[in-house]
Formats: C-alpha cells, sequence, structure tokens
C-alpha cells in the first residue's frame, strides 16, 4: 500500500499528497496518480483517437494529411507534400500550460520523421503560432532540428529572445526519439531519450505567457528529390501542477 | 512501490484492490487509481477539449449564446448567455451513468466560477436528463444552486419532484473561483466547498432510483449576458 498521507513538497513549497513516481527521467519527479482534481491536470495523447478539431492545423500546401496510422500503441502520419518549406503546422487547441508560479510541468514526445537532415521539426509548448518554423513565436519551449543538419537542439524563448542548446543528439531518420522536459519551478530540464542533457533557465524562460502543445514540420529539401516527408507521432503527455 | 494488495472494505462491504487515498475534503475516500474497470469508473474533464457531441445543450434566448473553450491554465469551458433577462444555458453530459443506490460511493467536485453573483441563477451537479434544469428543478438530482437575487450557495438532494435543501452559508462571489463537491457514503451525501465538509443530507429525498447525468445551468437575472465558466469536474463511481 502506497503511503499517501506522506506530504510531498512541490516546487512552489505546498506540499502535495501523492503517490510519487520511482521513474528516472524526465518523469522521476512526477506523480503517477492523484484523486484531487485541483492539484494537477494532464494531457496524455497515444493517439488512440484522432480528432481534428481538437487542433489548430495550418498547411502550406495542398495536399498534407494528419490521419491515424496502423501502428504498436496508436500513431498520428503527418505527411507533408514535396515542395520546399511545405509545412505542416499543429497546435493543440487551447493556451493551458504556463511556467510560472513554480509550478512544475512535465512534457514528453515520442516520434520518429523519414527524413533526417532535410527537414525541420519542432516539438514543445508555445505560444499560438500559425508558422513555427518559418517565423518562431514569441515565446515557448521546445526542441527544434533545422534544415541542413541533424542536430536536436534545445530552446527557452521569452518575448522574442532565445536561449538555445545542441541536445549533442542527433535525428536519425525512421527512428523513434523521445524528447522531454521538466520544469522544475525555475529551469527546464532537458531529455532526449529519457537521458538529462542540461537545464535551461533565467531571463528567456517564457514565464509571462500561457502556452499551446505544438508541434511542426517543414520540407528542407530545396530539389524536392527525396519526395514527401513525413512525421509519426506515438504521444505527446503533459502534465502540470496547479 | 504502491502495494495494490491490500484489500479495502467498500460501503457494500465488497473489498476491492485500490490504492486509497490519504485526502482530506471531497476526496477523502476516494481511490487513487485502480486497474479493474469493473470496480470504478469516473471522467475527469479539464476542458483541455471540448466536444459539443458530448453534451446535450440547451439555450434560451436569441441564439447568441456560446459554449467554448477558452485560454486559460489548465483548460476552461466558457458558457456565455445571450443578454435578456431569464436567458440560459444548460448543458448535460450524455448519458445519465451515475446512481447513488446500492450503496456505491460516489464522489463528485467541480471547479467553477460566474460573472454574477447577485443577479443569476446557476446549477451544478449530476441531474436527471431535463431541459429546464433552473426554470422548474429537475425531478431528479444533486446540485448546488443559486437563485436569482440571492448570493447563498445552496445544496439539494431532489428525489420524484421533492427536495431537501440547505444554504451552505457560503456565498457567492463574482467571478471568484468555487470548488463544489459531494460524496455519497452509501446512505447520506456530505456537501463540501471550496474542500471543506458542510454538512450531510439523506433520507426520503435522496434520489436512489434514477440515473444521473453531469449537468451545468446559468440563467441571467437581468438584461445582461451572464456567464459561467468551469475549470474541472470529475465524477467517480464505486461499480
Amino acid at each position: 500500500m502506497p503511503d499517501e498521507r506522506i506530504l510531498r513538497p512541490c516546487a512552489d513549497g505546498v506540499n502535495r499528497r501523492r503517490i510519487a513516481s520511482p521513474y528516472t527521467g524526465v518523469w522521476r519527479m512526477a506523480p503517477s496518480t492523484w484523486a484531487d482534481p485541483n492539484e494537477y491536470y494532464m494531457d496524455n495523447d497515444h493517439f488512440h483517437t484522432y480528432v481534428a478539431g481538437d487542433w489548430t492545423v495550418t498547411e502550406t500546401q495542398a495536399g498534407a494529411t494528419e490521419a491515424l496510422t496502423d501502428g504498436i500503441g496508436g500513431q498520428l502520419l503527418v505527411t507533408n507534400t514535396n515542395a520546399d518549406n511545405d509545412t505542416v503546422n499543429m497546435q493543440k487547441v487551447g493556451e493551458i500550460y504556463q511556467l510560472t508560479g513554480s509550478n512544475q510541468l512535465w512534457y514528453e514526445a515520442r516520434f520518429q520523421a523519414n527524413e533526417a537532415t532535410q527537414i525541420d521539426l519542432i516539438f514543445g509548448i508555445a505560444e499560438t503560432g500559425t508558422a513555427l518554423v518559418a517565423s518562431p513565436v514569441d515565446d515557448g519551449v521546445w526542441f527544434i532540428k533545422d534544415d541542413g543538419d541533424a542536430n536536436i537542439d534545445f530552446e527557452i524563448r521569452k518575448s522574442g529572445t532565445s536561449t538555445k542548446v545542441d541536445t549533442g543528439i542527433d535525428l536519425v531518420a525512421d527512428t523513434w526519439v523521445r524528447v522531454g522536459f521538466y520544469f522544475d519551478g525555475s529551469r527546464c530540464h532537458y531529455f532526449v531519450n529519457g537521458v538529462e542533457l542540461g537545464a535551461l533557465g533565467g531571463t528567456n524562460l517564457p514565464d509571462d505567457v500561457t502556452l499551446r502543445s505544438s508541434m511542426a514540420i517543414q520540407d528542407g529539401d530545396t530539389a524536392g528529390t527525396i519526395g514527401a516527408m513525413t512525421l509519426t507521432v506515438d504521444y505527446v503527455k503533459i502534465l502540470q501542477e496547479i | 512501490m504502491p502495494d495494490e494488495r491490500v484489500l479495502f472494505p467498500c460501503a457494500r462491504g465488497t473489498n476491492r484492490r485500490r490504492i486509497g487515498s490519504p485526502y482530506s475534503g471531497t476526496w477523502q475516500r476516494c481511490p487513487s487509481a485502480w486497474a479493474d474497470m469493473n470496480e470504478y469508473y469516473g471522467e475527469e474533464d479539464h476542458f483541455i477539449t471540448y466536444r459539443a457531441a458530448d453534451w446535450t445543450v440547451t439555450e434560451v434566448g436569441d441564439g447568441s449564446g456560446t459554449q467554448a473553450l477558452t485560454d486559460a491554465l489548465g483548460g476552461e469551458l466558457l458558457l456565455t448567455n445571450s443578454a435578456l433577462d431569464n436567458d440560459s444555458i444548460e448543458i448535460q453530459k450524455l448519458g445519465e451513468a451515475y446512481r447513488c443506490a446500492n450503496s456505491n460511493q460516489l464522489w463528485y467536485e467541480a471547479k467553477f466560477q460566474v460573472s454574477e453573483a447577485t443577479e443569476s441563477d446557476f446549477l451544478v451537479g449530476l441531474c436527471i436528463t431535463d431541459t429546464t434544469l433552473i426554470v422548474s428543478n429537475p425531478t431528479d438530482g444533486i446540485f448546488f444552486s443559486k437563485d436569482d437575487g440571492a448570493v447563498a450557495l445552496n445544496f439539494e438532494i431532489r428525489k420524484d419532484g421533492t427536495s431537501t435543501a440547505v444554504d451552505t452559508g457560503v456565498d457567492v462571489s463574482a467571478a471568484s473561483w468555487i470548488r463544489a463537491g459531494f460524496y455519497f457514503d452509501g446512505t447520506r451525501v456530505h456537501y463540501f466547498v471550496d474542500g471543506t465538509e458542510l454538512g450531510a443530507l439523506g433520507g426520503a429525498n435522496l434520489p436512489d432510483d434514477e440515473d444521473l447525468c453531469v449537468s451545468f445551468a446559468n440563467q441571467n437575472g437581468d438584461g445582461n449576458a451572464r456567464t459561467m465558466t468551469i475549470d474541472y469536474y470529475k465524477v467517480v463511481q464505486e461499480s
């Protein structure tokens, strides 16, 4: 029997009863379960279903698709068309997360793409924007892979100014990657495939705006020889302390 | 790691494996988690999404009333009435899925606010399907309500058109969050506001022979468009 009588200190100094997670990695400090809905909220989407109306989808070209695909656990397949800079930009409806008040937040997404270099990708939480790759929004926390290299970078951005680091991990085509971060109340610890690689905080932490679950794919193949690029998303999970 | 091997007695004497909750307030005896879906069921909606098709929506007014997600921490649903006196919006989740009977425990809590404390009516709780929740209360239900012209938050159990109702002693303030919850222990319904138990009702007017659904209603008390904002609701029931 778990001993939930023990009050566990949370980042904002408010003790909450919860069953603590024994995990390492992103979920190390996350509660596994809780009864009181006034303590945490969560969006845990394994894409067993996909309701287009839950997302704001911006496509720069006709012919792009977003649809469930057969895959263990449920997967969302985003398919671009073949021209350079074709983009699919997806944001979950509702700016409902904020890195403030020392309320902890956990984020992780698992995905793969069919191309490692000639593609741009973004995964994270961001304020509303319809061109996350071409015109980054002023505020957000995200992983980004730029066209022309395979580096997975991690970025925090506030009021249009960023702190950005190369995680040291490269994207590999057709290979699952898990990217996640944990906001401990002051800094964002970033993880790739469950391994903590560093933490960012300070003046560029976007602590004064609400943010949306966001992801984007953009074709980077100027010659158009690679063909339509695809992004397959296994899950996105976000948990925030109230 | 939690040890779920320990069996916990439930209200009707059936032992169930569960991770027990140590909470005070509404969730005092509620399980935090369980594996067997034949032991509990429930729903927890923080309005991260809103699908109109999941609800029966009844609007009184000129058709300009709205129900929509609004940007806010945690997700919120905003109900906005049209602007005449007694215009209203009522929403009920499809499916009468809950019943306070057979000693099956039930937990309910909603966190919400209204834009006006006095010149409005509202109702929040579990009710039988009904499209006039405020004008003529449902025949059966367990709910919190506030009457036009008053700020008192009332709690009521109602069976076959007859009620037992009490003033919780808590007054509603405009644009201020309220957590209204109740816990059915198998016999009586304990009611809570902002996590504090304020009393319990039971007896002849406990609606134990009807299935109930999640219900929200908000009605103007004057010629201004009033709003209700719902942060979340959660219901857990023993099977």
